[in-house]
C-alpha cells in the first residue's frame, strides 16, 4: 500500500461505507434490481460491529461487496481515508491484503493439512517471514488445535474446521476481518465456545470485525455496536450501541441489565420490516 | 473382510479360474482352448531367448509416446475450451461428433497419411488417450469449487496462485481417472496398431501366431497384452496416491 499521503477526511473510522448501492441486472431503471441502496456505515478501528437484518436485506452482499468480490453499482468504500472501490471501479479482492473474510462455509482446501491451510494465505505472498509462522503457530494453539494441525479437514468436526478458518484467517492478519454467519450451522454449546474464543482473540488481536448473524444473542453478545438491515433494497434501518461492559460471557448475555431493552429493540426493528 | 480373508477370496477366484480355463481346454481342445500349462511353457521358453522382454517392451514404448502426448493434447485442450465459454460452446457440438467416431475406424486413413511406420500407430494410441482425458478434464474443470477460488482471490492469490493451489488439485483426479479408464483402449488400439505393420510387439506376436494357426500364441499374446494393461493400472493407481494424498472430494484414495 502507498503511504498515506493526503489528509485523512474521517479521522476515527477505519473503513467507511458512502451511500453504497448493489444491483443485480444493471440496466434500464425499471428492470434494475437494487440489493442495497444508500447504505452509510462508518466501522472505527479495532470495533466490533454486528450485522443484522430480515432475510435478502443484503448482509452478505455487503459483506462480499467489503471483500471486493463484487463491485457496488453506487456509492463508494473508504479504508482509511483512501477511496479503495466504488461505482465503476473493478471489484480487486485481495489488494493490500487488508480484508480477511470467513464465510458460511470454511472454505479449507481439502487437499491441505490444517497447518497447510493456516499458512496457505502466508505462503501467498512469498516466503513468510519467521515471525508470521511463530504467530500462526499461536493462533492454531488459541483455536484449539495444536493437536490436529496435521489432519485434513475431513477428518475434524464442523467446528473444528470453523476453528481452522478462523485461525487462518487471522495468521493472515488483515486489520479488518468479515464474519458471516460463521457459527450459524453449529451446536449451541460448540456455538457458546467459538463465541468466547472470538472475543478472546479479538481482545488480544485488536481487529475491526464485521459480523453478520441472524441470532439477536449473538449480536448483542458480541458487538460493540449492532446494525440492523431491512428491506428491499436493503438499507440501515437501526444502529444501536452495545453498553454492556465487557469482558462478556456470551452464555449468560441475557442477564445484563441493558439486555431487554437491546433485545426488544432489535427484534421490534427486524419484525417490523424496517420501522423502528 | 479381513485381509487374510481377502487373500484367500482372490487365491480361490484365480483356482476357479484356472479350473475353468483347464476344464475348457479338456472339453473343446487344444485348438480352441490350449492348457494354461502349453501357454505358460511358451512364455517361459520366450522369456529365455530374449523374445518375451522385446515384444512387451515394444509395445510398452508404444503405449508411453502415444499416451503422453494424446494425455497432453487432451487436458490442454480442454484447458482451452475452459477457459474461452464462447469458444467453449462453439466447439461442443464439434467435439461431440469427433468423439463418436470409433477410433479402430480410422485406421485406414492414418495409414493413408502416415504410411506403415510408427507415426500411424502412435496417433492412434495418442487420439484413443486424447478424447477420454479431455472428456474427463472438461467435466473435472467444470467442479472446480467456486467459493474456494473466491476465498483464495481474497487472501490476495492471483491467477497462477489460483491454477497451481487451486485448480490443478481440484483437477488432477479426473485426469488420473481419465487415464485409468483411457488404459485398455490404448493397448487395444496399440494392438491394432501391432496387427497391420509392426516386426515386433505383442500385437504382431498375436498376429504372427494366427497366420500359422498356432493357438497357443495367440493366448500368449492375449495374456501378456492383459499383464501389460494390469502392471500399468497399478502403476498409475501409485502415481496417483503419491501425488494425491488426499481426495478433493474428502474420501480417502
Amino acid at each position: 500500500m502507498r503511504p498515506e499521503t493526503h489528509a485523512v477526511a474521517h479521522a476515527t473510522a477505519l473503513l467507511e461505507l458512502q451511500k453504497l448501492g448493489v444491483c443485480y441486472d444493471p440496466g434500464p431503471a425499471a428492470a434494475a434490481h437494487w440489493v442495497l441502496r444508500d447504505v452509510d456505515l462508518a466501522v472505527h478501528d479495532g470495533e466490533f460491529v454486528t450485522l443484522m437484518g430480515s432475510s435478502g436485506a443484503g448482509k452478505s452482499t455487503l459483506l462480499n461487496v467489503v471483500a471486493q468480490t463484487l463491485a457496488p453499482s453506487a456509492g463508494r468504500i473508504v479504508f482509511n481515508g483512501r477511496t479503495v472501490g466504488g461505482e465503476g471501479m473493478p471489484a480487486q479482492p485481495g489488494s493490500g491484503r487488508q480484508i480477511g473474510y470467513v464465510t458460511q462455509d470454511d472454505n479449507l482446501l481439502p487437499w491441505r493439512t490444517v497447518w497447510d491451510n493456516v499458512m496457505f494465505p502466508l505462503t501467498l505472498a512469498g516466503r513468510p517471514a519467521a515471525s508470521d509462522v511463530e504467530r500462526a503457530r499461536r493462533l492454531v494453539e488459541q483455536v484449539g488445535l495444536a493437536q490436529w494441525s496435521g489432519h485434513y479437514p475431513h477428518q475434524l468436526s464442523g467446528g473444528m474446521r470453523k476453528r481452522a478458518s478462523l485461525a487462518r484467517t487471522l495468521a493472515y492478519n488483515p486489520p479488518v476481518v468479515l464474519m458471516d454467519e460463521p457459527f450459524g450451522a453449529l451446536d449451541a454449546e460448540t456455538r457458546a465456545q467459538l463465541q468466547a474464543d472470538l472475543l478472546a482473540l479479538w481482545a488480544s488481536e485488536r481487529k475491526t470485525i464485521l459480523f453478520v448473524t441472524h441470532d439477536i444473542n449473538e449480536a448483542i453478545a458480541l458487538g460493540d455496536r449492532v446494525v440492523v438491515l431491512c428491506g428491499s433494497p436493503g438499507r440501515v434501518v437501526l444502529e444501536r450501541h452495545l453498553d454492556i461492559p465487557r469482558p462478556r460471557d456470551p452464555e449468560t448475555i441475557f442477564k445484563a441489565p441493558t439486555f431487554a431493552g437491546h433485545y426488544d429493540a432489535i427484534r421490534g426493528c427486524l419484525r417490523g420490516g424496517g420501522r423502528p | 473382510m479381513s485381509r487374510r480373508q481377502a487373500r484367500l477370496a482372490r487365491v480361490l477366484g484365480l483356482a476357479v479360474f484356472a479350473l475353468a480355463w483347464q476344464g475348457a481346454s479338456e472339453g473343446l481342445g487344444p485348438y480352441w482352448v490350449p492348457g494354461i500349462g502349453q501357454v505358460a511353457g511358451r512364455l517361459w521358453a520366450e522369456a529365455q531367448t530374449g523374445r518375451l522382454l522385446a515384444d512387451v517392451a515394444a509395445t510398452t514404448a508404444l503405449l508411453v509416446a502415444g499416451t503422453v502426448p494424446g494425455l497432453l493434447a487432451g487436458s490442454g485442450l480442454a484447458v482451452l475450451l475452459r477457459l474461452s465459454p464462447r469458444i467453449d460452446t462453439m466447439a461442443q457440438p464439434f467435439i461431440t461428433a469427433v468423439m463418436s467416431i470409433p477410433k479402430l475406424g480410422l485406421v485406414p486413413l492414418l495409414v493413408l497419411w502416415f504410411g506403415t511406420g510408427w507415426m500411424p500407430k502412435v496417433m492412434l494410441v495418442a487420439l484413443t488417450v486424447l478424447f477420454i482425458v479431455f472428456s474427463l478434464t472438461h467435466a473435472g474443470l467444470a467442479t472446480v469449487d467456486a467459493r474456494l477460488l473466491m476465498a483464495a482471490r481474497v487472501f490476495g492469490a492471483g491467477r497462477a496462485q489460483l491454477t497451481r493451489h487451486i485448480v490443478v488439485p481440484s483437477v488432477l483426479p479426473f485426469v488420473f481417472t481419465g487415464l485409468q479408464v483411457a488404459l485398455p483402449w490404448a493397448v487395444s488400439a496399440a494392438l491394432v496398431g501391432e496387427y497391420l505393420a509392426a516386426q515386433v510387439g505383442i500385437g504382431h506376436g498375436i498376429e504372427e501366431a494366427r497366420q500359422l494357426g498356432d493357438s497357443v500364441g495367440v493366448y500368449r499374446g492375449i495374456v501378456l497384452a492383459t499383464a501389460l494393461v494390469l502392471l500399468a493400472s497399478g502403476g498409475l493407481a501409485a502415481l496417483r496416491r503419491l501425488t494425491l494424498p488426499i481426495h478433493p472430494l474428502g474420501e480417502r484414495p
